[in-house]
């Protein structure tokens, strides 16, 4: 029997399960804050161990989905995400490499509603059409906004806080000038790039939403911003 | 003023372009900061989203005006590091914490201490690219000394925050542009090109006082 497409890259790396864990511990920090009323009128000896209980999932999935990513792989995901690498690694290196920036930038921020699927991204970036020579921002963006139009990030669904659509974009733009720009020398100068990407972004894009529908709009800011990062 | 010499990076890449980037930035900054903190025993404490609206507006104020000819690029250097300067001064990512317990206001470091810094980090920076990529020196003027400089230099950065472009000139021992100095005049007879800025002329001047 022919295996599905995807079906090696799905067998790679427990993303599905890494998924089903970001949803429960996005879905315990969530919950815990919106019964925080509610909560409060529980007798002492109820509400400690429901706060407990929900705390200790959240933790609990945020350790298991933390994604390991080493410098390496970083460089193969910015290889991939301007076409100059098209193997099924560095696409699985860009997968990770998504997923450990979103979930970096957004647990302790912006969108801790929104969760990323990397099952879903995967199968996104397989989609994706390459460009017949590497083209450096023009590949990047295309990603871009086919990851903003997909549901491989998404709110999670009965999370009442509505869809921020402003600092979705700029979360999604900042990974993406962080991973086209220069490497880092140190896995740990990484992260501060990260979070440099985001204030950058943060600091200089006027229009995040406007910007990531405009794929021509969105290659030249990312060459920029990654330029100047 | 403190010579920080360990904003300077040992790289195969032109300081210049370097400077260019947040990381950099905000690297020899920090750098910056610890050495006048060891110089003058003031404490500052930092604020990164400051520190990066000031980067980004000042590179966005950069690329508007980047002379199309070679020979204006030391020039543009000063003028760089004076944009910098007046948006140090207008986002101030560095609040002083705690001033020295044998200060002596009379001295600039103490008068304004964040003023200070940020004229410190701009000399070096602006000191350290025209030397190492243009082989060009930079003579600091005495005036950088001189308390009445410095009250002028603050009410005036206070009232037009371009006035320190102008400032960071006469502190660098260059003729300051004190009419319309957030415009970098080209002296190859390039363009100037004009940002959408206040364009009044400093009042007082120091050679008003």
């Amino acid at each position: 029997m022919p295996r599905p497409a995807g079906f090696d890259r799905l067998q790679q790396a427990q993303m599905p399960l890494r998924d089903a864990l970001r949803g429960v511990s996005r879905i315990a920090e969530a919950t815990e804050s919106a019964l925080e009323p509610a909560a409060r009128l529980l007798p002492d000896p109820i509400r400690a161990p429901f706060h407990h209980a929900l705390k200790s999932m959240g933790k609990v999935g945020n350790r298991l989905t933390k994604t390991s990513v080493s410098s390496q792989q970083i460089k193969r995901a910015s290889c991939f995400l301007t076409g100059a690498d098209r193997s099924e690694t560095a696409l699985m290196d860009c997968v990770v490499s998504f997923a450990h920036g979103w979930d970096s930038l957004t647990r302790e921020g912006p969108c801790r509603e929104e969760a990323i699927s990397e099952t879903l991204l995967s199968e996104l970036f397989a989609r994706q059409p390459m460009q017949p020579e590497p083209v450096g921002a023009e590949q990047a963006a295309q990603i871009l906004v086919a990851i903003d139009r997909s549901g491989a990030i998404a709110r999670m669904p009965s999370l009442a806080p509505a869809f921020d659509a402003t600092a979705h974009a700029l979360v999604l733009i900042a990974i993406a000038t962080w991973l086209l720009t220069d490497r880092a020398e140190t896995r740990e100068g990484e992260e501060s790039l990260l979070a440099l990407a985001y204030a950058l972004v943060r600091a200089t894009c006027k229009e995040p939403h406007e910007t990531l529908q405009d794929k021509t709009r969105l290659k030249t800011v990312l060459t920029d911003w990654a330029d100047h990062l | 003023m403190s010579q920080a010499t360990s904003i300077s990076e040992t790289s195969n890449v032109p300081l210049h372009k370097s400077a260019q980037r947040l990381r950099w930035f905000v690297d020899a900054f920090q750098k910056q900061v610890a050495e006048t903190e060891a110089q003058t025993g003031n404490l500052f404490a930092l604020d990164t989203a400051a520190m990066t609206e000031a980067f980004a507006e000042w590179m966005r104020a950069f690329e508007a005006q980047k002379p199309l000819h070679d020979e204006d690029k030391p020039a543009y250097v000063g003028f760089a590091a004076g944009l910098m300067l007046s948006n140090l001064i207008r986002f101030n990512p560095a609040r002083v914490a705690d001033i020295a317990t044998d200060a002596d206001s009379a001295k600039p470091a103490y008068f304004w201490p964040e003023g200070y810094l940020y004229v410190s980090f701009c000399l070096n920076v602006r000191g350290m690219i025209l030397e190492k990529d243009y082989r060009a020196e930079q003579h600091p003027n005495s005036a950088l000394e001189e308390l009445r400089t410095w009250w002028s230099f603050r009410e005036n950065a206070r009232e037009n925050v371009s006035s320190a472009i102008a400032y960071l000139d006469l502190f660098a021992g260059d003729e300051p542009k004190w009419n319309m100095p957030e415009l970098f005049h080209s002296h190859s007879g390039g363009r100037s090109s004009l940002p959408s800025q206040n364009h009044a002329s400093i009042r007082t001047r120091i050679s008003e006082q």
